[in-house]
């Protein structure tokens, strides 16, 4: 059992992390549920096993005056956080229980996702537009004036002018932080894994081909990098849909990026058979 | 939720005494909705907006009054009827539900 202040720092904590989080509070109840006006609860959000639908967990609680709380209450107040993150939806939610009622308001904390593009080039320009669609809060970085630009990238959140480096290290990145390493050489890709490859992000891709992008990670490692940490970075980038074009290829980094947000299984959905793709479109 | 005003509670210190005011729910046209967040600190003060103007001012009134009572409030404002709505010409028209609570 928590006081509020110290439920609140760990809210605080979570929502700096970048994660989800629900507040349940009993508003209102009639019968034994007066006893539980006051009540609160705080909720993440997480994967459970192979389950693909995420789901609330049960990170603190309050009881107040009322001492314990009943399995019925807890279960209901878990249930309206879970009706909360699927609608995304704030709301007041009745529960019967025998003998009375509850009303339980649950509130919402959901973070946008960030997706960080490091280099303004060709292939940044569809990305960050798509990012922009996708829902995701764009940052673009280059240090050259003529690449990092808002008449360039006119959707991004934010176009960063400055070296890699010192960039990067300005920039919070959490849990809900997509980085997506494309400068224009593997000394400025060097430079801006280095900066974030330790970060808890959500994704670390960086385009290249496979010698170069081996070349590139063994590098970090000789450098002491822990090679655990090097194996999370998506490199080559992208999902293997054959991408050719600037505009294909981001199309392939953002499927790599949704699949990777929401655990996607990354098959085609018609296929039904092995091999039932036998010859390339035009 | 207001993320700015759950860092503000986090970071001050536990003395000092305030009161977090957020919207529940709303029926009709309402400035801002359900989950919009503010605090009232003991000496007036604001931080956060749940709409401004004078249902604001109404509501940082009554948070002061639940903050000297130590105890949380369900509160609803009115902005339909009743003489405040109709000589301050309020312009939203709505009705908020309010949750007031004394840290």
């Amino acid at each position: 059992m928590k006081t509020y202040r110290e439920l609140m720092v760990e809210l605080a904590r979570r929502l700096d992390q970048g994660l989800p989080a629900a507040v349940v509070i009993v508003v209102a109840g009639q019968g034994i549920g007066q006893t539980y006006v006051g009540c609160k609860w705080l909720f993440g959000r997480d994967m459970h096993g192979k389950d693909p639908i995420p789901l609330p967990v049960l990170l603190g609680s309050i009881s107040g005056e009322a001492g314990v709380m009943p399995d019925w209450l807890v279960g209901a107040a878990t249930d309206a956080a879970n009706i909360s993150f699927i609608l995304g939806e704030v709301s007041v939610r009745r529960y019967e229980s025998p003998g009375g009622w509850v009303d339980l308001f649950a509130d919402l904390a959901v973070p946008v996702p960030s997706l960080l593009v490091c280099g303004g080039g060709h292939i940044s320009q569809p990305l960050v537009a798509m990012g922009a669609m996708a829902g995701f809060q764009v940052t673009v970085i280059d240090d050259r004036p003529q690449f990092a630009n808002r008449e360039r990238f006119p959707t991004a959140y934010r176009v960063i002018c400055q070296s890699f480096g010192p960039a990067l290290a300005g920039l919070p990145v959490n849990s809900s932080t997509y980085i997506v390493v494309v400068t224009r050489g593997h000394r400025y890709d060097e430079v801006c894994l280095r900066a974030v490859i330790g970060s808890p992000a959500a994704y670390i891709g960086m385009i290249g081909s496979r010698r170069r992008v081996a070349g590139v990670l063994a590098g970090l490692v000789a450098e002491g990098v822990a090679p655990a940490l090097v194996e999370r970075v998506h490199a080559p980038i992208g999902l293997d849909i054959g991408a050719e074009t600037p505009g294909e290829i981001a199309v392939s980094i953002l499927a790599e990026i949704i699949h990777v947000r929401h655990r996607g299984r990354g098959a085609v959905m018609s296929l039904k058979k092995e091999g039932g793709y036998g010859s390339r479109g035009n | 939720m207001d993320p700015e005003v759950i860092r503000a509670i986090a970071a001050a210190g536990s003395d000092v005494p305030m009161v977090l005011v957020t919207i529940t729910r709303t029926w009709g046209s309402s400035p801002r909705k359900a989950g919009s967040q503010m605090l009232v600190f003991a000496d007036g003060r604001t931080m956060g907006t749940i709409g401004g103007g004078c249902g604001e001012a109404e509501v940082r009134i009554r948070a002061l009054q639940a903050l000297a009572r130590k105890q949380m409030e369900v509160y609803r404002l009115d902005m339909t009827t009743g003489t405040t709505a109709e000589e301050e010409g309020m312009v939203c028209g709505g009705v908020m539900e309010i949750l007031l609570e004394p840290l």
